[in-house]
């Protein structure tokens, strides 16, 4: 299998990898790709870079998907019915549309919503992203508007955090849990049950003082309507991903890769039951360009010494040059060696530093999808 | 300018991943220790499901067997510690219970620890208790034990989230225990004299528009940056004379092997010089080097500590990354 098919059957690809690989760069080039084959996609990324952001004509921070112009997608050939749009999420526009759905009436929504509590969990990063991500993805996906969706995960140490969030999120809204912050007439359970919620109360009112526990009891009774919702579309998600519709890539670049990373990849996803779709190889210079060596300038040198300096510091570029490219193309075949039957191993080139314009984009999506 | 970073208590190492943060945390600790300063390294953003792998950074330094929360001295003057979020909790309930029991007896508590851990901000707050905690320890002539933290802030937007942590809990809680550790935590943070954050980056457009994005919200939380640390930058083995010989060359006859790492050294200059210009700190520019991890760790910290780096003047105007 080739990239090219996963990007033709595949109606979930999520690229996973540690931050500052080009994960976003590559999620747009491979929608890009698979949009002017034909399909219609969503991109979904969390805080790219502006200038990639710029690239797509993307707004930040937009509440819904943004669609990119089809003279622009399909620039340089016919038209095709394929389509793109692209949304860079914002958690929070996420999580208060999620609050408003799950909440069993619209006073309870506003009760969470205006909550000083909730604007202030939101709006802390740790977890939130890959919560919103996760949510937003399943969200889409029961919509079935798309053919296609290329998720860019939240750069994260590790590649599945994201899929690790909703569960700690259940966690954290256990309702056991949360039941203990609850004032007691509502609560229930016996006299453990009752001292550990005392203790539990004595210490927060010493830790936040009696006026923000109190706050806290209000906020997670009224989340705790919520917590079944939570775990179900968990579920919901999580098989979602486990289907032969879904491909998880990682994308990993030359200086930051590991074999360790790469194997603990595959591993993780096999022990999860997701399936495995394989690596790309970010900005490397694995690809053979087949130009001559410098040394053959030497020879228009002549007399001039700052020529000949000049060409020597060109020789020495060169060979560092090889050196480079011979150690990414080893790292792409140690990445290959053992691929289970489907999974790709590619290496994408090195777009030349940023990414200025769509095409570049467009660019680099026909060299994936072509390798 | 690095003897006056030297002079601070906490440096704050942050930078996207991939960027070689890490290494240059373990190579700034191991030069402060070659300059004579005793120094605490500390490695942060350690969840609790973290804490039992074996630490990068500690097997940078060469601490085999990290012991848990606790501090480990790993050679003379340099200590080594995995900053918990857990450790900081307790040490933080220790502060504001009456009794230490008390601490003990809610840390044990499963419903509360699943709290912690899962309450994104008190996780952050856990580690900054604990790094006021250790930054606040003395010896017994009431001389600071460890006169500089360098801290290896995690990947990705975390060091954000640490900078934003204090307003936002303030926000919620400006009375109360919390809010009087926050204070002590901010007069700190917040002193350009006692900290500073140094933000690595890579010689690449994305990487430095990045750096400038996260100096300018760190900015914004009033943490003071006391430098930019560009590392990896190549080294430019060409005269101004001889480069243009070369340009003429490749004009007539096409191109040839090289043109990539020409390209890269290309896009390292202009990145250099677009860093520079626009970062309201010192930069401080790290050749590349042709190995990696500890080996990469002694040469970036004698390469830190050689004497042309302490001139009196401010260190932009060297044009490090030019022929050494």
């Amino acid at each position: 299998m080739s990239l090219q098919s996963l990007l033709r059957e595949k109606r979930v690809l999520v690229l996973c990898g540690a931050g500052g690989v080009g994960k976003t760069t590559t999620a747009a080039a491979l929608g890009v790709a698979a949009a002017r084959e034909g399909r219609k996609v969503l991109v979904l990324t969390i805080d790219p870079a502006r200038r990639l952001a710029e690239a797509m004509g993307m707004p930040e921070g937009g509440a819904e998907p943004t669609s990119i112009p089809p003279e622009r997608l399909h620039a340089g050939r016919e038209p095709g019915p394929g389509r793109l749009d692209v949304w860079m999420l914002d958690p929070r526009v996420v999580f208060e549309r999620f609050v408003r759905r799950l909440s069993p009436s619209p006073e309870a929504a506003r009760n969470i919503l205006e909550n000083r509590l909730y604007r202030f969990l939101s709006d802390l990063v740790a977890g939130m992203q890959e919560y919103a991500a996760a949510e937003a993805l399943d969200n889409f996906l029961d919509e079935g508007h798309y053919e296609l969706i290329v998720l860019d995960t939240p750069p994260s140490r590790h590649a599945l955090d994201f899929l690790e969030a909703p569960g700690r999120l259940a966690r954290f809204l256990d309702d056991r849990i949360v039941s203990l912050f609850l004032p007691e007439e509502k609560g229930r359970g016996g006299r453990l049950w009752r001292k550990t919620s005392q203790l539990l109360g004595n210490v927060l009112g010493s830790i936040f003082g009696e006026g923000f526990t109190q706050e806290m009891r209000t906020f997670l009774g009224a989340f705790s309507g919520l917590f079944a919702g939570i775990l179900l579309r968990a579920d919901r998600l999580r098989g979602r991903l486990s289907s032969p519709d879904a491909a998880f890539l990682l994308v990993t670049s030359p200086e930051g890769a590991s074999l360790e990373e790469a194997s603990f990849f595959r591993d993780m996803l096999r022990e999860k039951g997701l399936p495995f779709a394989g690596y790309v190889l970010n900005r490397s210079w694995a690809r053979e360009d087949g130009l001559t060596s410098p040394e053959a300038l030497l020879r228009h040198v002549e007399d001039d010494g700052a020529a000949r300096d000049g060409v020597e510091a060109l020789i020495g570029l060169a060979d560092l040059e090889r050196a480079r490219a011979e150690a990414h193309r080893g790292l792409l075949k140690r990445l290959a060696e053992k691929l289970p039957a489907g999974a790709v191993a590619v290496a994408a080139p090195e777009a030349g530093g940023e990414l200025e314009d769509f095409g570049g984009l467009v660019r680099l999506g026909d060299a994936l999808a072509t390798s | 300018m690095l003897d006056a970073l030297w002079e601070r208590r906490a440096l704050l190492v942050s930078g996207k991943g991939g960027v070689g943060k890490t290494t240059l945390a373990a190579a700034l600790a191991r030069a402060a220790v070659a300059s004579g300063r005793r120094v605490l390294l500390a490695e942060v953003g350690v969840t609790a499901e973290e804490q039992d792998n074996p630490s990068p950074l500690g097997a940078l330094v060469g601490a085999r067997h990290v012991p848990g929360p606790g501090v480990l001295e790993v050679s003379p003057g340099l200590s080594f510690v995995r900053l918990s979020a857990i450790e900081g909790q307790r040490l933080f309930l220790q502060d504001v219970l009456p009794l230490r029991m008390m601490a003990d007896a809610a840390m044990r508590t499963r419903a509360l620890r699943r709290f912690l851990e899962a309450a994104p901000a008190l996780r952050e707050m856990g580690v900054l208790f604990q790094m006021l905690h250790l930054v606040r320890r003395t010896r017994p002539d009431g001389s600071p034990l460890y006169p500089l933290c360098i801290l290896d802030l995690p990947a990705t937007g975390h060091a954000l989230a640490i900078a934003a942590l204090p307003d936002a809990l303030l926000s919620v809680m400006p009375g109360g225990p919390i809010g009087r550790s926050v204070r002590e935590g901010l007069a700190l943070l917040r002193d350009p004299r006692l900290t500073g954050a140094l933000l690595v980056t890579l010689p690449e457009p994305l990487p430095v528009s990045e750096t400038l994005e996260l100096a300018t919200a760190i900015q914004r939380h009033r943490i003071p940056i006391a430098a930019g640390v560009l590392n990896r930058m190549p080294d430019n083995p060409f005269s101004p004379d001889g480069r243009a010989a070369v340009e003429r060359l490749l004009d007539e006859h096409g191109p040839h092997l090289g043109q990539r790492a020409l390209g890269r050294l290309d896009r390292a200059r202009t990145a250099q010089a677009r860093l520079a210009g626009n970062l309201s700190a010192p930069l401080l520019t790290v050749p590349e080097l042709p190995v990696s991890g500890r080996e990469l760790v002694e040469r970036l910290a004698t390469y830190l500590t050689r004497p042309t780096l302490h001139p009196a003047a401010p260190l932009e105007g060297e044009s490090a990354g030019a022929r050494p």
